[in-house]
């Protein structure tokens, strides 16, 4: 184990050299990553992971926090009968605070610090020590300690139980140091919030170890109501990358339950099955739910990559297949709203951007593997999903929808235009995907919007639209979709041999480059982005109709 | 002169240490097969495979163990003599192991190139989903599949399950074999897929019981005759219900092999007379397609393999059994089973699917798409096997183009797995 460990992890090594060195490194690994990645989504991939790390402090090697978890967990294992923990925690909190993306906010307070070492030291007192961490460790063997390590030693189990704690401590500093400047500069409330936040992370780390009467009095001091399992932190080595639940959960996918389920990019579930996975529409299977954990420094190709047993996660792409566990999908799939966590809208857009304590979770569903397509010779790649990506170019007074059809939906549409069905029908279908996606980008909210303007920098992209009156964007919509629409109806009409051509060639799917040209009320819209007021009747966007020009590729095609 | 003791055990412990440090180095799996050979599986398939392989290793290692542990500890004449004994039964075991890697390995080492191992991964697919397509109904795991080519004229299998030649581990997946002449016509996988399924059901014994009460009116010997062909008749039937007239077409080749073969009558041999075996294909296509190009397959055989010309052996035999294969397609096509959950196997796999019209109809509705689109090809795998194994069988000038298309969609299906 500690070869395979040194063998993936440089970043001890790392740790040794400067700063500069480390950055200098750091950067040929992503340029080389980038330029020998495989496929289109490797390189995004990649990509995507420079940027999600330059919203953390990236010179910060997590192999300090590393190693600043495990000589706390060796130490906590090592207390003596009523030793105090607390100089123990007093070390390891600047450790984690680096780390953190709200790390900075505690790092500039060392009265806050010093009150949570203190804090935390007498709280964890409770589950440390000859005298208590032997009921921690049971209640952790209990939980199902045994189902991911088979051969656990009592070693392994008193290394669970302390490191179950500095969890525990680590998440308590976390929401300690997401709380607003107000309360940390109070110190009354910062006792009170402290206090708060060291339960629930204690309810999310620590199995349930308290008599049954108290979860009843308080069920806010345990996660699931019926689950119980703990948070194992993983792999189980020296270096830990990601949390994992203890138990895997059967679930009962009914059609009802997927389709109201969304994953990344707002996806519905019940679409990312059919696309990815080949579970037909209506078809009712049952699955097995494994849940995971973000901590500092993971991405979910780390979870699929170390989840070596996990035979349908730690494949090539096997990151695709984790969802983020929001607690709608937590309600629906486990009937346990409280074992999933709600998060900021922008790390539901990809799996390369999460955060740090967004639960996720993988289906395994017997029987059903990725849906694959050919890459390079002997390679494969799995099967890209339906997708809408919009840009307006206000400089160019132009609208482009960037439409891409999974494979599955392309032969569909196919099959329906060789069959001459009726051009409204056709349409029909395509409506629901291009309202949904439309949608979905112009909210902003899953990465599929980009703006071309003078007064929009890339980090507005986001939000720019939401600033304006909430008229504006819902016209645009309706507009938007129209006109999608009927160019689309108009284009298969005119030219379904082509749409037949194109989706019959060995590419994953088809992508339609739709173009809306000098789309009416544009230049208003392009004014009211610069914050010049407009009459809203000039926003209404019907003076006319534009004029859509479309084409078709085979594949994937970006920009 | 030496002490005689000391002698012998010297070579004992030379031995031991032997044999030890040889059981030592199967643990390599990739001195077994190359690496590049061992990618060329599919994830599961690798997984599967490299888990099983290292458990039998890891056993054998054990014995090794226990073996070097009892020489150590040996001090009289009569320990040693059991360690010698310990000593030939390790050995012995060590070539059995060897026996069951080397199966592997050969198979494994088949996938020379990222042709090979495309099509072979495509033939994998195919045996898996003819497979899963039943089992799933009835509620079975289905094993997974791993094909390797081999000379010669016939197709086998070495079903999962059944023990190994180590004599302790159970086979972990349905091996099957595939001639090189059929690779491009792999109707013969599903025959043998076919036999994995009437293993994991019980379908074979049910079967012969069947024929036997079912053809109670055929002269004394022939009921027996056919009940003890029914493993065989079972995995033919499974090759029809799946590819239809393809499988009759590519088992007619397979039996072509002159009188002394077609009408060779081997009591035990679980293969109906080939005579008969085509004939039985035949009736099948006419039962569920009515008149077709069965029919002129049909007259050729009976021209070439007159039953005037049979010898006398098996001759009464063949006279009385050509009557009765109507009654056996029933029997194995549509009679109810316990095994299938009291339905009919046509019930469970529709042949109507891969009758000739419907597969054209599928061809002409799906245009070029059919052989290129992932869709296509992941969903009708087993129908584009049918399909491009009927235009094969239909004489014509397209045989060629036929080949390519075949190789093409086999190769894209292959691709579309995840190396290991």
């Amino acid at each position: 184990m500690k070869e395979f460990e040194e063998g993936n992890y440089p970043v001890s090594e790392n740790a040794e050299l400067s700063e500069i060195s480390q950055i200098q490194y750091e950067f040929d690994q992503h340029v080389a990553n980038v330029l020998f990645a495989h496929t289109e989504v490797e390189q995004d991939l990649e990509v995507s992971q420079v940027l999600t790390e330059q919203q953390v402090p990236d010179i910060y090697p997590m192999a300090e926090l590393d190693s600043a978890r495990n000589r706390f967990v060796e130490n906590l294992q090592h207390l003596k009968e009523g030793e105090d923990p607390t100089p123990h925690v007093d070390n390891f909190i600047p450790a984690i605070l680096p780390a953190l993306r709200v790390g900075i906010r505690l790092a500039g307070r060392k009265r806050v610090v010093d009150f949570l070492a203190r804090f935390l030291g007498k709280l964890i007192q409770k589950f440390v020590g000859p005298q208590y961490a032997p009921a921690l460790s049971q209640a952790i063997v209990d939980a199902g300690l045994r189902l991911i390590q088979l051969e656990a030693t009592s070693q392994d189990e008193s290394h669970a139980a302390s490191s179950a704690v500095a969890a525990t401590v680590e998440e308590t500093v976390r929401r300690v140091a997401s709380l607003l400047d107000y309360v940390l500069d109070n110190q009354e409330l910062l006792e009170g919030f402290s206090l708060e936040a060291f339960e629930q992370a204690a309810s999310a780390n620590l199995p349930q170890v308290l008599p049954e009467e108290t979860y009843r009095k308080r069920p806010d001091l345990g996660e699931a109501r019926n689950l119980r399992g703990a948070w194992i932190m993983m792999p189980l080595g020296q270096w830990k990358r990601y949390k994992k639940f203890s138990r895997k959960i059967p679930t009962k996918l009914t059609p009802h339950k997927v389709s109201a389920i969304e994953t990344f990019e707002g996806i519905p579930l019940e679409e990312f099955l059919e696309e990815k996975l080949g579970v037909a529409p209506g078809e009712e299977v049952e699955g097995i739910v494994h849940l995971y954990e973000s901590i500092p420094g993971t991405h979910l190709t780390d979870i699929s990559r170390l989840e070596e047993n996990n035979l349908g996660l730690n494949t090539q792409d096997g990151y695709e297949q984790l969802h983020p566990l929001t607690t709608n999908a937590a309600g629906l799939l486990l009937g346990e709203p409280e074992l999933g966590r709600d998060v900021d809208p922008r790390y539901l857009v990809d799996p390369y951007t999460t955060t740090v304590g967004q639960r996720f979770y993988y289906l395994e569903i017997p029987g059903k593997r990725p849906l694959m397509a050919p890459a390079m010779p002997g390679r494969a790649k799995t099967r890209s999903e339906t997708k809408i990506r919009v840009i307006l170019d206000f400089p160019k007074n132009e609208i482009k929808v960037r439409l891409f059809l999974s494979e599955i939906r392309a032969q569909e549409i196919a099959v329906k235009l060789r069959q001459h069905t009726h051009i409204g029908m056709v349409t029909a279908r395509l409506q629901r995907i291009i309202e949904r996606g439309l949608c979905s980008s112009l909210t902003g909210t899953n990465g599929q919007l980009k703006i071309v303007h003078e007064a929009v920098t890339p980090d507005q992209w986001l939000g720019a639209l939401q600033r304006l009156p909430s008229l504006v964007p819902r016209i645009l919509l309706g507009r938007l979709n129209e006109w999608v629409l009927k160019g689309l109806s108009d284009y298969l009409k005119q030219h379904a041999e082509e749409f037949i051509q194109a989706a019959a060639d060995t590419a994953d799917g088809v992508t339609l480059g739709i173009t809306v040209e000098n789309p009416p009320g544009f230049p208003q819209l392009r004014q009211a982005l610069k914050g010049k007021v407009i009459s809203l009747a000039s926003l209404k966007m019907s003076d006319g109709t534009p004029t859509v020009k479309i084409k078709i590729t085979p594949g994937y095609v970006h920009e | 002169m030496s002490d005689p003791d000391f002698a012998v055990r010297t070579q004992i412990a030379r031995q031991v240490a032997h044999w030890t440090s040889a059981a030592m180095r199967l643990q390599d799996l990739d001195d077994l097969a190359s690496p590049s050979a061992w990618n060329s599986l599919e994830h599961y398939l690798g997984l599967s495979l490299r888990q099983h392989l290292t458990m039998v290793v890891e056993r054998l290692k054990r014995e090794a163990a226990f073996l070097q542990a009892a020489l150590d500890s040996a001090s009289s004449v009569a320990d040693f003599s059991t360690v010698r004994r310990q000593l030939l039964a390790f050995r012995k075991r060590y070539l059995q192991v060897e026996t069951t890697l080397e199966f592997y390995a050969d198979a494994i080492n088949t996938r020379t190139s990222t042709t090979m191992a495309g099509l072979l991964r495509a033939c994998d697919t195919l045996a898996h989903r003819s497979m899963a397509q039943i089992l799933d109904q009835l509620g079975k795991p289905t094993p997974v599949a791993l094909t390797y080519l081999d000379k010669g004229l016939r197709a086998s299998i070495l079903k999962a399950g059944l023990r190994l030649w180590d004599g302790t581990s159970v086979n972990p997946v349905a091996a099957i074999k595939i001639t090189r002449h059929n690779l491009y016509r792999p109707t013969a996988l599903i025959h043998e897929a076919g036999h994995q399924v009437a293993h994991i059901t019980g379908w074979s014994e049910e079967l012969s019981s069947a024929l036997a009460a079912g053809l109670t009116d055929a002269p004394a010997g022939v009921p027996e005759a056919w009940a003890s062909w029914a493993s065989e008749i079972a995995a033919d039937a499974f090759g029809f219900v799946h590819t239809g007239y393809a499988s009759v077409a590519s088992l007619y080749d397979v039996v072509d092999g002159g009188e002394s073969l077609v009408f060779r009558y081997l009591p035990g041999d679980p293969h109906p007379i080939s005579y008969l075996r085509v004939l039985l294909g035949v009736e099948m296509c006419r039962q569920f397609y009515g008149a077709g190009l069965w029919d002129d397959l049909a007259l050729s055989w009976t021209q070439q393999y007159s039953l005037q010309r049979v010898p006398d052996g098996s001759g009464k035999l063949l006279r009385e059994s050509v009557p009765l294969l109507s009654n056996v397609v029933n029997i194995t096509l549509r009679k109810p089973m316990r095994c299938f959950g009291g339905r009919p196997l046509i019930a469970l796999i529709n042949p109507e699917r891969v009758k000739p019209e419907t597969l054209l109809a599928l061809e002409q509705q799906l245009g070029t798409a059919l052989y290129t689109s992932m869709h296509w090809i992941w969903t009708e795998a087993l129908r584009l096997l049918a399909l491009t194994g009927l235009r094969k069988a239909t004489v014509d000038d397209r045989t060629t183009e036929t080949i390519k298309l075949q190789e093409q969609w086999m190769l894209r299906l292959g691709g579309a797995l995840q190396a290991a």
